[in-house]
C-alpha cells in the first residue's frame, strides 16, 4: 500500500508539494505510488537554480528500468534549490520519496494555483483507481 | 479506431529517432496510435537518453568501423543496430494500462508474432515486485542485451528483443530491436574495447536461416493484431511529419545531444 501523507498536496501526475518554513517556497518530488510504479530509478534529470516554469511545464525527467518519464511542475514558479544528491544516489527517490528523495524547491509565483492541487484523500482515490 | 501502420526501409540513426519523435508528437496532439517498422543503414550504436558516453565511447573507433552513433529519446542502455527489424509503438498511456503493463503487452504481441515464424518465444515473468535495475551503478556503459527484466521477450532464456520507453504526458513511445542476427558483441567492443559474449539471440540463430524481412514484418503485425486486438491502416508520413522529422534530425545529429553526458 502506497504512503500518502495527509499534510501534502498532490497532482494527478503523481508529484507532491510540501510547504517549507520559507513562505512561498515548496518542496516537490514524486509520490510513493509513482516510485513503486516506476521501479528502480537510475537517473534523475533536474533543472538549474533560477529556471522558471509554468504550471504543468516539464521541469525534468526520471529514468527507471528502460523508461524515461517527464516530471511536471505542480505550480508556476522559480527553482530555488535542486537536490544534487540524486546525481550520485537516484535510488533514494525509491527508498525515501518524501524525505531525502525530494527533487526541487520552487518559489510559487501564483499561489492561487495551489487550490488546483489534490488533497491526500482525493489523490488516494486517483492513485488507487 | 485503426492504428496507423508505417513500414519504412533502412535509414540512418538520427533520421530514425527523429521520425519516432515526430510521430510521438503527433499522437500527443491527439493523432491515432502508430506502429512503425524500420531498419538501419548505416549500422548504428544507439545510447539510452541518460547513458554516460563521455569517456566511455570513442567516436573515432566507431567511425573507423563505419558505425554511426545516436542517442535515443528513450531510456535504457546501448544497442547495436544492424541485422534487425525495429518496431516503434506510439500510443496513449492507459491504452494497455500503465507504462510497465504496456511494456509487457507490446512484448507479448511480438512474442505472439514470433510464434508465427515457428519461434518459441516467451515473455519473462512479470512480478508484483518493483522492477530492479540490474546494475549496481545507477546507469552504466553496458549493453542493453546484457540484462533481462520482467516483461522481456526471451528465446531459450536469451533476449531476442531489446526495448525502451519514453513517457511524456499521456503518451508513450516504446521502440525496440527484434534481432535477426545478434551482433551485440559490437557494443562491448566499442564501450569496453573487448569482445564479450552477450545474452542476446537472433532469429537466424534460432531458425538456422535468416528470415525473410517481409515475413518478419507480417508476423509482427499479426502478433499485434491478435494479441492487442487492434486493426491497422497502412499509412506513411504526412508532409508536416516529414518536415518535423527533418528538423528533429538536426538535434539527433548534434554533438550537444549525442555527447550530453
Amino acid at each position: 500500500m502506497s504512503q500518502i501523507p495527509t499534510d501534502l498536496l498532490y497532482t494527478e501526475e503523481h508529484e507532491y508539494l510540501r510547504a517549507t518554513g520559507d513562505e512561498g517556497v515548496y518542496i516537490v518530488g514524486i509520490t510513493d505510488y509513482a516510485q513503486g510504479e516506476l521501479g528502480d530509478i537510475v537517473f534523475v534529470e533536474l533543472p538549474k537554480v533560477g529556471e522558471k516554469f509554468g504550471r504543468m511545464d516539464t521541469f525534468g525527467t526520471v529514468e527507471a528500468v528502460k523508461a524515461v518519464s517527464d516530471l511536471y511542475s505542480p505550480v508556476s514558479g522559480e527553482i530555488v534549490a535542486v537536490n544534487d544528491a540524486l546525481a550520485d544516489n537516484p535510488g533514494v527517490v525509491n527508498s525515501d520519496p518524501y524525505g531525502e528523495g525530494w527533487m526541487i524547491r520552487i518559489r510559487v509565483s501564483n499561489p492561487s494555483e495551489l487550490d488546483q492541487l489534490l488533497g491526500a484523500e482525493e489523490y488516494g482515490r486517483h492513485a488507487g483507481g | 479506431m485503426d492504428w496507423r501502420l508505417i513500414v519504412h526501409g533502412p535509414a540512418d540513426g538520427a533520421s530514425n529517432m527523429a521520425i519516432d519523435e515526430a510521430l510521438f508528437q503527433g499522437v500527443q496532439a491527439g493523432g491515432r496510435p502508430v506502429l512503425r517498422l524500420y531498419r538501419w543503414n548505416p549500422s548504428c550504436l544507439s545510447l539510452g537518453r541518460n547513458q554516460p558516453a563521455l569517456g566511455a565511447l570513442d567516436p573515432r573507433t566507431a567511425a573507423a568501423r563505419g558505425i554511426d552513433i545516436v542517442r535515443r529519446p528513450t531510456g535504457g542502455l546501448a544497442v547495436y543496430h544492424d541485422r534487425e527489424l525495429t518496431y516503434a509503438a506510439l500510443l496513449p498511456a492507459g491504452r494497455f494500462g500503465r507504462p510497465r503493463a504496456t511494456y509487457g503487452m507490446l512484448h507479448r504481441a511480438i512474442a505472439a508474432g514470433m510464434r508465427d515464424l515457428g519461434v518459441t518465444a516467451d515473455v519473462a515473468q512479470a512480478t508484483t515486485q518493483r522492477p530492479r535495475a540490474l546494475h549496481t551503478a545507477a546507469l552504466s556503459s553496458h549493453p542493453c542485451f546484457d540484462t533481462t527484466a520482467p516483461g522481456e521477450v526471451l528465446v531459450r532464456g536469451r533476449k531476442l528483443v531489446g526495448s525502451a520507453q519514453r513517457c511524456e504526458g499521456r503518451t508513450i513511445l516504446q521502440h525496440g530491436s527484434i534481432l535477426i542476427e545478434s551482433g551485440q558483441v559490437v557494443v562491448a567492443e566499442l564501450l569496453n574495447g573487448e569482445a564479450r559474449a552477450t545474452a542476446a539471440i537472433g532469429l537466424a540463430d534460432v531458425l538456422g536461416r535468416v528470415p525473410d524481412v517481409d515475413a518478419l514484418q507480417d508476423a509482427v503485425v499479426h502478433g499485434f493484431t491478435s494479441e492487442c486486438r487492434i486493426t491497422f491502416e497502412r499509412s506513411d508520413l504526412e508532409h508536416h511529419e516529414q518536415c518535423r522529422a527533418a528538423m528533429l534530425a538536426e538535434r539527433y545529429r548534434s554533438d550537444a545531444w549525442t555527447w550530453r553526458r
